[in-house]
């Protein structure tokens, strides 16, 4: 089980996310795997604020410089120097000992101040709780806790989905970071996010 | 893999790693937790599970035609519920066509929809209106029945017409012994051009769409014309793995697929212009001599002869009492040889004269200089004034294509301008000159399973069963066939026996699963046959458009509820797959199982004919006639299966249970047609299609762009090409209708930025759309994107303009409502010949 880390204290892993674009085909699997895991009791209700499933993970589709049609997939980053973290006025918000930011619901207020800080917009309210939601969800944080897959890794027909310690040279995430090209979003914000895209040729 | 490793795995470790732990935990999650302990990473304990009190069960997804292997957990003696069933992917390594895609794992939210079906209905407003009351399956069948009884008394047998997506077989138990062949599927409007295309170059049973396939997992050059490939996910997972590898993926469409995202080149070209593409590349690879000559002499028609007429020289030309379908070509010996004769050696270039039968004398030519001749239109740049894409394109991939070996994949959706033929013509023009046909990485050819089916035909008319039960059938020709001589199945002919009633009327339907509003181009049309006819029953899971304009309504299983075998298609080697019941329908749901419904209204009807395919009045439970009528089917089939491949029946049954599928054979490479000859009248892969011209369908055998003859071709600046293709969420007439479609789908109006500018029209505004050819006007938002074409309007199909009342009623649902379906606009034109329809349409759009 992770633990919550104190103010100055160094988590023992970073563990990140990898999305690998050039094997993405947009299936949407991991959208629906993520709602239907971790919010199964949305899974027939709008989420408003995003005007979509109550999933995690949002799909955004952009154009590339050079005219290229592209797919963006955007889930919380778990930034190393997080903007909700610091902004969340009742410490609800916190990082865990895996470099994971998470949230404590006993704590939070549903201020949404986390929500507005967030660079990504990636939080969102569950409209009976209140509360704000994000990767991970309740259940994928059991699998991690227990060192598995999250739902949308699980789902993806495509492997275009990773997890693992950036800490660890020899995790499948290290090793696709060291091997491939990869970018990482809002590099320029000083977030330090541990999501990474990798990119096609 | 041997068989014992396999079936050592099967048992114990159907997941395996952390995937069988991360299902253990969710199930724990789901408050399954005496079920966790049996996953471990070293596999799943499927024994332990069921002493434990969980099922697992093994299934086939239908929600789309694809058919994935999926598997269920659920409880034992636990009531049917979201909560109590888990459903994944099949996990075993071997399945080949293991997964869950976008369009499966809408398969929950299907099941418990508040769109099911749940009982019975039975019209009581104006069709069209979607008002209903509920009756009991007692009071829907008997009326039903009373009805086919006045029809078919009336106007005969062939009146009643049916239609289905995938349950051919259940309705033909209702069908046939009635009389009526009019089983005709949505064919037409999906795979029918591809079909003829091929049956003309290779002959019957080289002819499906699922029959013939890239090698994904050694292929190192594929082109897709025309399809995305979202399905099957086999493909899907062993192309992914093929890039991983290096393959290179290129994608030939006015819209770009989402599979395009991955890592792969999108080609855009005008709509209707695939076959002038594909005979581009195919004139480089023959004036650069890019092609395979052993192939093309040995395993091609291209060095038969021909006449000045077009025909093929034959025996019977040359030879008193000659046969007519023994074909000439010259040895490299300057002697005329037959194409039956062993160690032929043809010259590939010969033209001269040759001396008839008759004494008179003939110019003859081979087909490749025909060819050649035929080529010289389609150069590069004459190809590329076409199709809008870059004639250096065009050689580009002709030569990547020889260089790497590739393969141009053979399509599956491809009913779309009416020029369709020629483009798979084209495509395996392009495949021929490569020669990479049944090779490691190259276009794999399966062979069939043997698996029988519950319901047959013979030439004579003879209807027979499985269980040995059969009749004789008076007509065995359906209407489609007596208006388009080489269709599989062309609908559009019961619009015209309902509207027309040519060649004769049609006054009653039946459909299964089959979206008419978003299956059959011309919606308007549609509407107004439906409303001359007497009666329309429509059976299916979720209240689809056409259910508003049934008379009767029926709730049908759902595949979790059923059991079933089936082949699995798009594979290099033979496997079938088990379809296992999940669990039963939820509560309130009141579904049937379609051939028990098939049966009940025949029995109601003529009970003496419901007894000609085995069914009796003490049928009429669902339970028993499921034990007593269904089951012994099933096994049937599979002792047929089993014996076919001497194997005991029993131990068939049981690997299928244990791993869902069965692979008979893995692929054997080089067999067809080096081995194994093509069904074509040559035996070889036809270039020059011999079929076509012998009964006098064309002029000449070659693949030919023409000008889409589907639709009015847009001219003005405000005039666009109309396209569709489906979406790997919401693709498929069930998973359209899912909740997170209309979230996880663009129901917009795809407009080209450069387009979009001209027009005056920014993203989100909204337009109005109007058919140039049927006229029908409606306002849709616009999605400005380089993802389609200049000139072109691209809209997903099934994912938008579902008009029906549950769906306007409903606010959850309200979504499914906007958008478009892109038949309001397509006209309907069919080919006269191969009776392909078309879907796609020209349009005009403005600001509203």
């Amino acid at each position: 089980m992770s633990t919550r880390l104190r103010k100055g204290q160094a988590p023992t892993k970073r563990m990140a996310h990898v999305w690998d674009a050039s094997k993405c085909i947009a299936c949407g699997a991991c959208v629906m795997a993520c709602t239907s895991t971790n919010n199964p009791d949305m899974m027939m209700r709008e989420e408003k604020g995003w005007n979509s499933i109550a999933s995690n993970i949002r799909r955004i589709d952009s154009v590339s410089a050079q005219g290229r049609p592209e797919v963006l997939l955007v889930q919380c980053q778990h930034c190393e120097d997080a903007p909700c973290l610091n902004t969340c006025p009742f410490g609800a918000t916190y990082m865990d000992d895996n470099g994971m930011i998470r949230l404590d619901p006993r704590m939070c207020s549903g201020c949404s101040y986390c929500v507005t800080s967030c660079p990504y917009n990636v939080r969102w309210f569950h409209p009976d709780s209140k509360l704000p939601k994000k990767c991970m969800g309740d259940t994928c944080l059991e699998l991690v806790d227990k060192g598995l897959q999250p739902a949308c890794v699980q789902s993806c027909p495509a492997g275009a989905r990773d997890y693992g310690d950036l800490n660890d040279p020899n995790s499948s995430v290290s090793v696709t970071l060291r091997t491939k090209r990869s970018r990482r979003l809002l590099e320029n914000a000083g977030t330090e996010p541990k999501y990474f895209v990798v990119e096609g040729s | 893999m041997k068989p014992t490793e396999q079936q050592a795995i099967s048992r114990r470790k159907f997941l395996i790693g952390s995937a069988a732990v991360a299902a253990g935990v969710l199930l724990a999650d789901k408050g399954w937790v005496d079920a966790q302990p049996f996953f471990t990473p070293e596999g799943v304990d499927v024994e332990g599970l069921e002493r434990a009190g969980y099922l697992v069960r093994h299934t086939i997804c239908h929600q789309c035609g694809a058919g994935c292997g999926l598997t269920a957990l659920v409880k034992k003696d636990a009531p049917p519920s979201e909560e109590n069933m888990l459903i994944f992917g099949n996990q075993h390594p071997e399945h080949p066509q293991r997964g869950m895609c976008g369009r499966g794992a809408t398969a929950p939210y299907t099941w418990n929809s508040p769109l099911r079906l749940r009982k019975p209905l039975k019209r009581v407003g104006e069709r069209g209106e979607g008002s209903f009351e509920e009756v009991s399956w007692d009071q829907a069948l008997d009326e039903i029945a009373a009805k086919v009884r006045e029809i078919v008394e009336r106007d005969g047998a062939k009146a009643m017409a049916f239609s289905t997506h995938d349950y051919k077989a259940e309705m033909q138990l209702l069908a046939w012994p009635l009389g009526s062949p009019n089983v005709i599927s949505q064919a037409s409007t999906c795979n029918t051009a591809g079909v003829v295309g091929r049956r003309w170059m290779m002959g019957s049973g080289f002819d499906h769409h699922a029959t013939i396939d890239p090698d994904y997992d050694n292929i190192r050059y594929v082109l897709f014309p025309g399809r995305s490939l979202n399905a099957p996910i086999g493909a899907v997972h062993r192309l992914a793995k093929a890039r991983e590898h290096g393959a290179k993926v290129v994608f030939l469409n006015p819209a770009h697929p989402d599979v395009a995202f991955a890592n792969s080149d999108w080609i855009p070209c005008v709509p209707g212009t695939d076959a002038a593409f594909m005979l581009g590349v195919a004139h480089v690879l023959v004036s650069e001599e890019k092609y395979d000559e052993s192939f093309v002499l040995n395993q091609t028609n291209l060095p038969f002869l021909l006449k000045a007429d077009g025909k093929p020289l034959t025996q019977e030309d040359l030879v008193a009492d000659g046969d007519a379908n023994v074909f000439a070509l010259m040895s490299v010996d300057g002697e005329i040889v037959f194409h039956d004769a062993a160690g032929i050696q043809p010259e590939l270039t010969y033209a001269g004269t040759v001396t008839l039968a008759d004494g008179s004398d003939a110019a003859v030519t081979t087909a490749w200089n025909r060819l050649v001749t035929h080529l010289a239109d389609y150069t590069p740049g004459n190809a590329a004034q076409i199709t809008g894409v870059p004639a250096a394109t065009i050689t580009r991939v002709a030569r990547d294509l020889f260089i790497m070996r590739g393969v141009v994949e053979d399509t599956w959706y491809n009913t779309r301008n009416g020029n369709d033929t020629d483009v798979i013509m084209g495509l395996m023009t392009v495949n021929a000159l490569l020669g990479n046909l049944d090779q490691v990485g190259g276009l794999g050819v399966r062979l069939g399973s043997k698996l029988p089916g519950m319901i047959g035909r013979a030439s004579d008319g003879t209807v027979s069963l499985i269980t040995g039960d059969s009749f004789l059938m008076e007509h065995t020709k359906t209407i489609d066939k007596e208006i388009y001589p080489e269709t599989n199945a062309t609908f559009d002919a019961v619009f015209q026996g309902i509207l027309d009633e040519q060649p004769y009327p049609i006054t009653g339907l039946m459909l299964v699963g089959a979206t008419i509003f978003h299956r059959d181009p011309n919606v308007a049309r549609a509407i107004e046959a439906i409303k001359k006819l007497d009666l329309l029953v429509t059976v299916d899971i979720v209240h689809q458009e056409i259910c508003d304009w049934s008379d009767y309504v029926l709730p049908a299983e759902m595949f979790l509820e059923r059991d079933h075998i089936k082949g699995i298609g798009w594979t290099q080697g033979i496997s079938v797959a088990l379809q296992r019941k999940v669990t039963d329908p939820p509560a309130g749901v009141d579904a049937r199982p379609d051939a028990w419904i098939m049966l009940e209204i025949l029995r109601r009807a003529y009970p003496q004919r419901a007894a000609m395919v085995g069914h009796y009045d003490w049928m009429s439970d669902v339970a028993t006639w499921k034990n007593e009528w269904m089951h012994p089917i099933e096994e049937l089939r599979i002792e047929g299966l089993a014996n076919a491949w001497n194997r005991d029946p029993a131990e068939v049954r049981r690997e299928l249970e244990e791993n869902g599928f069965i692979t008979f054979q893995p692929k054997q490479y080089g067999l067809t047609p080096y081995n194994r000859p093509f069904a074509s009248p040559s035996g070889r892969l036809e270039v020059y299609a011999f079929r076509p011209v012998l009964r006098g369908y064309r002029e000449h055998g070659f693949a030919t762009y023409f000008d889409p003859p589907a639709y009015t071709m847009p001219r003005a600046e405000d005039e666009f090409f109309l396209v569709n293709g489906k979406s790997p969420i919401g693709g498929s007439g069930v998973a359209g209708l899912a909740f997170p479609t209309q979230y996880l789908v663009d129901n917009r109006l795809w407009l080209n930025p450069a387009d979009a500018e001209r027009l005056g029209i920014a993203m989100d505004d909204e337009v109005e759309v109007e058919g140039l050819d049927t006229g029908w006007k409606a306002k849709v938002n616009v999605n400005v994107t380089p993802r389609v074409i200049a000139g072109t309007a691209f809209v997903y199909s099934y994912s938008g303009g579902h008009r029906q009342k549950v769906v306007a009623d409903d606010p959850r649902f309200a979504k499914l409502s906007k958008g478009l379906a892109p038949h309001w606009f397509s006209k309907s034109w069919v080919d006269p010949i191969t009776g392909s329809n078309s879907n796609n349409a020209s349009v005009r759009i403005r600001r509203a």
